[in-house]
């Protein structure tokens, strides 16, 4: 299993190391954790609150995607971090991951119509 | 009979097959084999390379051993596995396989309970981690017993 970050999403990223660096680390960290444990990755791609040892990482498939898309977005709570949605896919064929976006959760709450919302839906399907 | 291993559009020599028996002294070769990487996804960055660089950033690479260090008891929990321990010495898999002379793959599987490590890995990984050999070697044992439970 492994994990890719898209250009968009790397750029989010960017922009989270110059303004929140222990939310950028906790975001990489993690991410770098799952991608080395499959039982870590089995659970971002299972819908509600679930437990990584005490850590709890709450993941939501974004449903409202039309067409049906394997979007999902996860939140690390109880950490620097709690406050930014990690949007992401996954691709079951080559089994990889793709980080689409990083935002805090202020700035995105699932809308289709947003600017943010139709950025990750492009990127997905170009993928 | 010649055996070859390509990597790359070159070619190296890596053993002789002979149906007579040889007295010479030989080596014993060992290597390991995956499937690799597959390619990043279209307009997207491996994950690994992108913590490269940040690694590579004084102040970055200082906020990711932070991360390690905090997120190592809630990430892998009270077990006292080496995920947890490579994590609370603040390394990432990769950096901990470096120290250690081995491969990142490798490492994951090891932290899994799915290999076995030999003595001098373990005392390599302690190095690495600054710790006593029993202790990796107490702490690869218990993720293998549960491993093996589950």
């Amino acid at each position: 299993m492994h994990v890719d970050v898209h250009a968009h999403a790397e750029a989010d990223l960017e922009r989270l190391w110059n303004t929140d660096e222990a939310a950028a680390a906790t975001v990489t960290v993690t991410l770098q954790e799952i991608q080395g444990d499959p039982n870590l990755l089995d659970k971002l791609t299972q819908h509600g609150d679930n437990e990584f040892g005490t850590l709890r990482l709450n993941v939501k498939r974004w449903t409202a995607a039309k067409p049906p898309a394997n979007v999902w977005r996860f939140r690390i709570l109880d950490t620097p971090a709690t406050s930014y949605r990690i949007v992401y896919g996954y691709h079951w064929q080559t089994r990889q991951l793709c980080v689409l976006a990083v935002a805090h959760k202020d700035d995105f709450d699932y809308e289709l119509t947003s600017d943010l919302g139709r950025r990750i839906l492009a990127d997905w399907a170009s993928l | 009979m010649s055996l070859q291993a390509i990597s790359g559009g070159e070619s190296w020599l890596i053993g002789l097959h002979s149906s007579q028996p040889s007295t010479q002294p030989g080596f014993v070769i060992s290597a390991q084999f995956g499937a690799g990487r597959p390619l990043p996804m279209p307009n997207s960055k491996a994950l690994d390379d992108l913590v490269a660089e940040a690694e590579a950033m004084p102040s970055r690479a200082a906020a990711l051993r932070a991360a390690r260090k905090t997120l190592a008891e809630p990430l892998h929990g009270t077990q006292a596995g080496l995920a947890c321990m490579r994590m609370k010495a603040g390394k990432s898999q990769a950096q901990l396989a470096e120290l250690a002379g081995t491969s990142q793959a490798h490492i994951a599987r090891i932290e899994a309970g799915k290999n076995d490590p030999g003595t001098s890995l373990i005392a390599r990984i302690a190095r690495a981690l600054d710790v006593a050999e029993v202790e990796v070697f107490t702490a690869v044992r218990s993720i293998q017993a549960e491993a093996e439970s589950a």
